[in-house]
């Protein structure tokens, strides 16, 4: 079973080929990431695989729908849900309303009840409540529900950020850098959070600049350079592959072999491979 | 006290008016449009009930309420199918081009709106009733805005297509806002129809619209509270000038609005702050208030 199906997908920016003909998949109930230099496409692919952007070719496919026709707030009905590289929260909104904001949009409530608070929309709005409560709990910031998110620190805002993805109650989840300007510990509790939501079932897809995140947490792996495929595979696999590190380190390509070598005795897996690519560019 | 009365008792009954306006105006900025169309549903509003007043006089004034909502919102639907087809700044220009032409319409069609020599309204409002009418108008933004819309329109102005991405339809719910907007626009025309006693074509034109969009915007378009707060202020400001200022008072009015827009940008009601200032009263209060009860 695949939850997110990509083929032949293509997109133009003018003259420059942003993704060109890009295809791999999301296996049902999997942790995967797509990786790849600054600059190669991958926040481009999130957002044509959430809707909000259009493929100049190709079919996405999410639980076996062709999103070919959907309009950007359909998405969330087929159980998609995303985060963003850049935070994008609500000015002025509190933490607790940004969840609950997600959670609306699976209720039924007419307008006019909304208008006229009734019986049923009260109770319903207190299960919402308890809901959003239960999220923030999770993401471990149920004690700023009230806090104006705004004012929250960086790594916060993104815990936040995954909270108000899962109001909406995703089957499949996309994050664009779970982990940008987070610390070790920091990084290492969403990488906690992300494997408990993965056992309930939740299927993730990673966008990551951090080869040792990812090569901890995601059972497949999908490299893209210049909007094309790599190479799929499994993290180890993959990153010991030649064209993936020519990818990565371009001209200082010997400096980082000497680290990969090291990777495979086991020495040391902590590296962060963002930190060296393309420092020629 | 009764001086105060018998010398103001129009200023505040078109503040209140004015008050509902701008309470038109701030939907459109809830739902981040920034639209002038309402005062162009408020003319179709105004001088349909005018009309019906003239055809069949005696109606309660309930019926010339529901009649003038009834015409805004239709209005507001049918050019909301074509103007929210655009966004930002284009929709804006569109909505001022929807007020021109409204103008254009009541001049053409004579026989149902007098074109230039306009149309005779008989007041039947009375200064409580306006006073009523704007109380239930803010009961109802008070319960939209912690209602699943009101966090929705929130939603959609700050940040469109991440609203879009979690579910909301944003299309639909600016939709929805820019109804509304022609529904508290409606109101607004008959009752302000009614304490103008004499619509003309130029009664609801582009300085009404301007008017009610600045009200908002200078009481703070994140709150409706604002919106009200903003038409007082807007319809007290040149009152309180005059004895200082007499004629250069109208400089100095723009004067004191460009300032709270630059220095106060988000309006003078902006729930950050007052959030902010509650909360350091709340812990200053806090001790003190803990040892009395003790």
């Amino acid at each position: 079973m695949k939850t997110l199906e990509v083929e032949n997908l293509c997109r133009k920016f003018g003259g420059l080929d942003a993704v060109s003909n890009l295809s791999f998949s999301v296996e049902t109930g999997k942790i995967s990431g797509l990786v790849g230099p600054n600059g190669a496409g991958k926040t481009t692919v999130l957002n044509l695989i959430s809707g909000m952007d259009t493929p100049s070719s190709g079919v996405i496919r999410i639980n076996g729908i062709d999103t070919g026709n959907l309009k950007t707030h359909q998405y969330a009905n087929l159980g998609l849900s995303r985060t963003y590289q850049n935070i994008k929260l609500f000015k002025g909104m509190s933490v607790l309303e940004h969840v609950l904001v997600g959670l609306d949009t699976r209720r039924n409530t007419k307008l006019w009840q909304m208008l006229v608070p009734t019986r049923v929309d009260l109770r319903e709005r207190s299960a919402m409540h308890e809901k959003a409560m239960e999220l923030l709990e999770r993401l471990s910031i149920s004690h700023l529900a009230e806090v104006d998110a705004m004012t929250l620190s960086y790594g916060l805002q993104r815990r936040l950020e995954i909270a108000r993805a899962l109001g909406s109650q995703p089957k499949l989840l996309l994050l664009d850098e779970p982990t940008a300007g987070m610390n070790k510990s920091e990084s290492a509790d969403i990488k906690e959070l992300l494997e408990s939501l993965n056992k309930e079932g939740l299927t993730i897809l990673i966008v990551e600049h951090n080869i040792k995140f990812i090569s901890d947490i995601c059972s497949e792996v999908t490299v893209i350079n210049f909007g094309e495929k790599l190479r799929s595979g499994s993290a180890e696999e993959v990153f010991n592959s030649k064209d993936v590190r020519d990818a990565y380190l371009g001209k200082e390509r010997n400096e980082m072999v000497l680290h990969f070598e090291k990777l495979r005795a086991g020495a040391s897996r902590d590296i962060d491979v963002a930190s060296f690519s393309r420092k020629s560019d | 006290m009764n001086g105060f009365w018998n010398a103001y008792s129009a200023n505040v009954e078109f503040a209140l008016v004015a008050a509902l306006f701008s309470l038109s105006a701030f939907l459109g900025l809830w739902s981040g449009v920034l639209s002038l169309a309402p005062i162009a549903f408020a003319c179709g509003a105004a001088f349909t009930s005018a009309r019906i007043d003239l055809d069949h006089p005696g109606l309660p004034l309930m019926a010339h309420l529901i009649i003038g909502m009834l015409v805004g919102a239709a209005l507001a639907y049918v050019s909301s199918l074509i103007l929210l087809r655009l966004d930002s700044h284009y929709l804006a220009l569109a909505t001022i081009a929807t007020v021109l032409i409204s103008r254009v319409i009541v001049l053409n069609l004579p026989q149902y709106t007098g074109a230039t020599l306009g149309t005779p309204v008989t007041r039947i409002v009375s200064t409580w009733q306006l006073v009523l009418i704007l109380s239930i108008v803010c009961l109802v933004f008070n319960s939209l805005r912690k209602s699943r819309f009101g966090y929705s329109l929130d939603a959609v102005r700050e940040q469109p297509e991440v609203a879009a991405s979690i579910g909301l339809n944003v299309l639909k719910i600016r939709r929805i806002a820019f109804v509304l907007s022609g529904v508290v626009g409606g109101l607004a025309g008959v009752l302000q129809s009614q304490l103008m006693q004499y619509i003309t074509p130029d009664a609801f034109y582009v300085d009404l619209a301007f008017v009610s969009i600045a009200a908002a915007v200078l009481g703070g378009a994140y709150i409706w509270v604002g919106a009200v707060v903003g038409a007082f202020v807007y319809a007290a400001l040149p009152e309180v000038l005059r004895p200082f200022l007499g004629n250069s008072k109208n400089i100095a009015n723009g004067v004191i609005l460009i300032l709270i827009m630059v220095f106060m940008q988000r309006g003078l009601i902006d729930p950050v702050a007052i959030k902010r200032i509650t909360r350091r009263l709340r812990n200053s209060i806090a001790s003190p208030s803990q040892q009395r009860t003790e």
